[in-house]
């Protein structure tokens, strides 16, 4: 009786389960670090917050291209998968007047490389994130 | 036939364009990106502060070493 009691206690509905993961992981995408802050890990989250969004502003200012998704390039449709990796962040930024970069630019080449490891490092954190509320990382 | 973009003068950018212009040499853009992907890899691979503060200066190290070593590497390179 004892034993079928804690069974049930232990029992997670699996859809349930399913959907704080998604959300989790969208929040994670859409702002760096917010899937760490849902945890409760606020100084993780604040650091990859600022980290990857200075190193995203970094390569804006260094006038790096943002790619876009309907290229001719397979090389450039993958930059643009990883420069959206960081989130609300390279919409925003073309809202803002961001034209999208200027290859003659004397540092582009290095903003480029900053975008798109901005989004990669996203990604890091995503998985991160998951792996804390799956429960494989403390 | 409208001129490209990129013939625009600097005045008829965005804001954020004007504000936000950074040149940097190469030594500098590669100084920044390992002190940003070392401390994202410290942050996210240990788990003690201190483990942490020490992988990532090992991670900031290497990516620093490994490149002027490469970049000494490829000096006698004529092309």
């Amino acid at each position: 009786m004892a034993k079928r009691a804690v069974e049930q206690a232990v029992k997670v509905k699996p859809r349930a389960e399913v959907g704080r993961l998604v959300r989790l992981c969208v929040a994670a995408w859409l702002v760096p670090g917010c899937g760490h802050l849902m945890l409760g890990r606020k100084w993780r989250a604040l650091i990859l917050f600022v980290s990857i969004l200075s190193m995203f502003l970094l390569g804006i200012a260094m006038q790096g291209e943002l790619f876009k998704a309907h290229s001719a390039s397979y090389l450039e449709r993958l930059g643009f998968f990883g420069e959206m990796a960081v989130g609300v962040a390279m919409p925003a930024a073309l809202f803002f007047g961001y034209s999208g970069g200027n290859p003659f630019f004397v540092s582009a080449d290095y903003g480029t490389a900053f975008l798109v490891a901005a989004g990669m490092l996203n990604v890091l954190a995503i998985l991160d994130a998951y792996d804390i509320a799956r429960g494989r990382k403390t | 036939m409208t001129s490209p973009e990129w013939l625009v003068p600097v005045t008829w950018r965005s804001p954020l364009e004007n504000v936000l212009q950074m040149a940097t040499s190469h030594f500098t853009a590669m100084l920044l990106f390992a002190f940003f992907v070392s401390v994202v890899f410290g942050l996210l691979s240990k788990d003690t502060p201190r483990q942490r503060v020490i992988y990532g200066a090992k991670v900031f190290g290497a990516f620093m070493g490994i490149a002027l070593l490469l970049g000494w590497i490829m000096y006698p390179i004529p092309w």
